[in-house]
């Protein structure tokens, strides 16, 4: 069987691989016992000058991409261990998905604060003045409030005088 | 706009953004007069909005920077990116209405900028013109959609655009051959925007032109069309009263061509594009992606879409709603019910108060403990207060008088009355509050806010009420006050814009105190116990001089007590702080190093494609289907790998 090993220089949590060097392995087996999560493969002993280049490789007939994650050197052959990437792999299948996306590195919601965002105990602050003096620091003058009508007339004095003595 | 920032991912790239720009309202009537009978028939009337449409896709970043005048340059590190114009013409018109009444009516919503107000066609509608591409009843106004414009006039290739066009008024020109480019200086795109409301949808702003047979179309027109339809001659059918009777009408735009102008103030409507204040943050923006702070993108809406319970306030999108409620002053006060007189006295005058009470003719008071007269008199000095304010903020000053104590004028003592007229509302001052973050650490709790008002003290505010609240600007936190000089106290009015949040009190005058008692009330009580020990010589009494008595009478009364000019209580204290209203912010700081969002992420809370996610995410409960072939292994390997978070 026919096997692709590729350079893959993007990071495991990368959904998306990028894979450069590709090289189509000839006359590959699959170890007898294996499984399709974490197969093993092996190749030819004559590849293995080459080998040292590839980390990733993906196999048609299982139609997965897979980390490489163990090379062993037997008398003949290599049995390389793989480790499925599943997320790359399947990606085509779940992509049109709609999920709940909870932090983000280009979608941000400023106005969420979900505790994972730290916050430095030592504040700042902006005091500022505004507007205009409410009081007048240098008003020397006093509100006299007063009640009455003011002085009587001399008949109203009168009358007033004349009914006391009464 | 949205509390949410939006999913800013779709427009940092290559994308398609829309520019709605007005170009030309008009309304126009037309009608025919008979000459025989002076009958009218044939009116009509018509609402047309012109606009050029831009859609530009752009092949790189692209961002719209807003200068203080509102120019919105749109730049781009692209000289090719590919746009088209078109002319669009959004026209009502009435079928004839004859003799029957004109129905209008306002148009409080449609898309924005499109119409400020709309008439309701009776009966049918007519299209007509050479350039007329859609006649669109009113009520389709706010589904017309954009993804697809109409339009004419106009020719392109994919590096020219054969249209150029001069914004109206002398605002900046655009050749639309290179739409984007760069800098400021050297982008042909430039459009004029109201980025506090405009951009996001308020009515353009007409101009009236008025021409014959008119009747009552106020100079200018507003955003408020059905009133200016309301206080037309059209309106009420009578359009062609003025119009001599041997004229035969019949050319509509020959009769009268209400309102037309070229929108001068008028707002563009941009979609799509995010926009910022920051011209060093556009172009770093175009330099290398990082998102202004400000940064602002107008969604274009599918209106078609369904309000599901689970989309309903998905980006916290709910918008408050104040009414005004400003303070104002009543038409009387107290003072003015009562009969008290206030006067604006000086420390000397109250010095001459003191020595005038002090000097009365005891003659008079010996009479008056007869008459009873005095008896109270001291009772008649109501208060004696330091407020230091001006007049006007009291009431005003009146005329100078004599000063009245109850029964009592000093004619020799005349002051400043004041306080005669409503004291008015005066405003104190104003404060606009601006993020620091535009983020939730301008909120509570992080962000504090306090207000100190004199003689009241520190006054919490409601953070949240400023800094947005609902996803708006921020606000402008107004403070009046009015004083009263009759209770002493100032009363502040604190206020969120035009919308008054509460009123608090504080003392402000301080009592003086009056020791009048040294005078009035000791001559009350010489006369009282004059009164009653030697009422058997009343008649020399009455006649003799009282002073030689005080020896022998003051044995029965109280010692007179010190006199005391003014003093001042504790409150005087409040004086030596500072006059002016202070606000007090607290804000939290961020310690987030600088990979932050590529190794941990900012928070989302959205629901997205798979497919459209770009950079690091982290999904809560993936729902991922099992595809043909996969194995439950293989499912729990994504559903672990999403909920730890990958790169997309």
């Amino acid at each position: 069987m026919n096997i692709d090993f590729y350079t893959c220089t993007s990071k495991t949590e990368t959904v998306q691989k990028v894979l450069t060097k590709e090289r189509i392995m000839t006359g590959c087996k699959l170890l007898d016992a294996t499984n399709v999560i974490n197969p093993t493969v092996l190749i030819r002993a004559s590849d293995i000058a080459t080998l040292a280049d590839y980390n990733y490789l993906r196999i048609p007939q299982f139609n997965r991409y897979y980390y490489i994650s163990n090379m062993e050197y037997r008398s003949n052959v290599v049995a390389v261990s793989c480790e499925v990437d599943a997320v790359f792999s399947w990606y085509a299948k779940y992509k049109n998905t709609s999920q709940l996306v909870t932090r983000s590195e280009n979608i941000r919601n400023r106005y969420i604060q979900d505790g994972s965002e730290p916050i430095h105990s030592d504040n700042f602050y902006t005091y500022v003045n505004f507007g205009i003096d409410v009081f007048d620091k240098k008003c020397d003058r006093l509100i006299l409030t007063t009640a009455g009508k003011g002085s009587l007339t001399a008949t109203q004095k009168a009358m007033l005088e004349e009914r006391s003595m009464k | 706009m949205a509390k949410l920032e939006t999913d800013f991912s779709e427009y940092t790239g290559a994308h398609v953004f829309y520019a709605h720009v007005p170009y030309r309202s008009a309304t126009d009537a037309s009608g025919r007069k008979s000459i025989i009978d002076g009958s009218k028939s044939n009116l009509k009337m018509s609402l047309l909005h012109s606009m050029f449409t831009y859609v530009i896709k752009s092949t790189d970043r692209v961002i719209g920077y807003i200068d203080a005048d509102n120019m919105c340059y749109i730049l781009s590190n692209s000289s090719t990116d590919i746009g088209y114009n078109g002319y669009t013409d959004y026209k009502i018109l009435t079928s004839n209405y004859n003799n029957t009444d004109f129905e209008y009516k306002a148009q409080t919503s449609v898309e924005q900028n499109i119409a400020s107000g709309m008439i309701e066609y009776v009966s049918g509608k007519k299209s007509g013109g050479g350039n007329i591409i859609s006649t669109i009843a009113c009520a389709n106004l706010p589904t017309i959609s954009y993804d697809a414009p109409t339009y004419s006039s106009y020719s392109w290739n994919t590096t020219l655009i054969g249209y150029n066009a001069k914004y109206p008024n002398g605002k900046l020109g655009w050749d639309t051959s290179q739409i984007l480019y760069d800098t400021k200086d050297t982008t042909q795109l430039v459009i004029h925007v109201d980025d506090d409301a405009g951009m996001y949808g308020t009515a353009p702003v007409q101009g009236t032109r008025i021409e014959e047979y008119v009747t009552n179309v106020p100079a200018f027109i507003g955003s408020n069309f059905a009133t200016w339809v309301e206080q037309t001659a059209l309106a009420n059918n009578d359009i062609l009263d003025k119009v001599a009777p041997s004229n035969d009408i019949s050319s509509g735009s020959n009769i009268i061509e209400l309102l037309t102008n070229t929108m001068p103030d008028s707002n563009a409507i941009i979609y799509n594009l995010i926009t910022t204040h920051d011209y060093n943050a556009a172009l770093k923006f175009l330099n290398d992606g990082t998102i202004p702070a400000d940064a602002k993108v107008n969604v274009k809406k599918d209106k078609s879409e369904e309000d599901s319970d689970n989309e309903s306030g998905e980006d916290g999108n709910k918008e408050s709603k104040f009414d005004e409620n400003e303070p104002s002053a009543p038409t009387v006060n107290s003072v003015k019910l009562s009969n008290l007189h206030n006067y604006w006295i000086t420390q000397n005058q109250m010095q001459s108060f003191y020595s005038s009470v002090w000097e009365t003719d005891l003659t008079d008071f010996v009479k008056g403990a007869f008459t009873g007269i005095y008896s109270n008199l001291i009772s008649n000095v109501v208060s004696l207060k330091f407020m230091p304010t001006t007049a006007e903020n009291l009431g005003g000053t009146g005329d100078t008088s004599p000063v009245i104590l109850g029964f009592k004028t000093y004619d020799d003592l005349t002051i400043q009355t004041i306080g005669n007229t409503t004291a008015p509302i005066v405003t104190i001052g104003s404060y606009k509050f601006a993020k620091e973050y535009n983020s939730f650490a301008d909120y509570a709790p992080y962000t504090d806010v306090k207000l100190y008002l004199p003689f009241v003290g520190v006054v919490p505010i409601d953070t949240n009420l400023f800094m947005g609240s609902g996803g708006g600007e921020t606000a402008t936190l107004n403070v009046k006050a009015q004083y009263d000089l009759q209770s002493g106290l100032i009363t502040y009015f604190i206020m969120r814009n035009k919308t008054m949040i509460s009123s608090v009190s504080g003392r402000m005058a301080v009592e003086v105190p009056v020791s009048l008692q040294s005078g009035l009330d000791t001559f009350s009580t010489i006369s009282r116990n004059f009164v009653g020990k030697a009422t058997s010589f009343a008649g020399n009494a009455i006649s003799g001089n009282p002073i030689g008595m005080v020896s022998d009478i003051a044995q029965g009364s109280a010692s007179a007590p010190p006199q005391t000019v003014f003093a001042s209580t504790g409150g005087d204290g409040a004086f030596y702080a500072h006059p002016k209203c202070m606000i007090m912010i607290r804000h939290p700081q961020y310690n987030r190093p600088k990979n932050y969002s590529h190794v941990v992420g900012f928070p989302a809370y959205v629901t997205k494609k798979v497919s459209d996610l770009q950079g690091f995410n982290i999904v809560q409960n993936p729902v991922i289907p099992l595809a043909d072939g996969m194995t439950g292994a293989e499912h729990d390997m994504i559903v672990t790998a999403m909920q730890s978070g990958l790169y997309y």
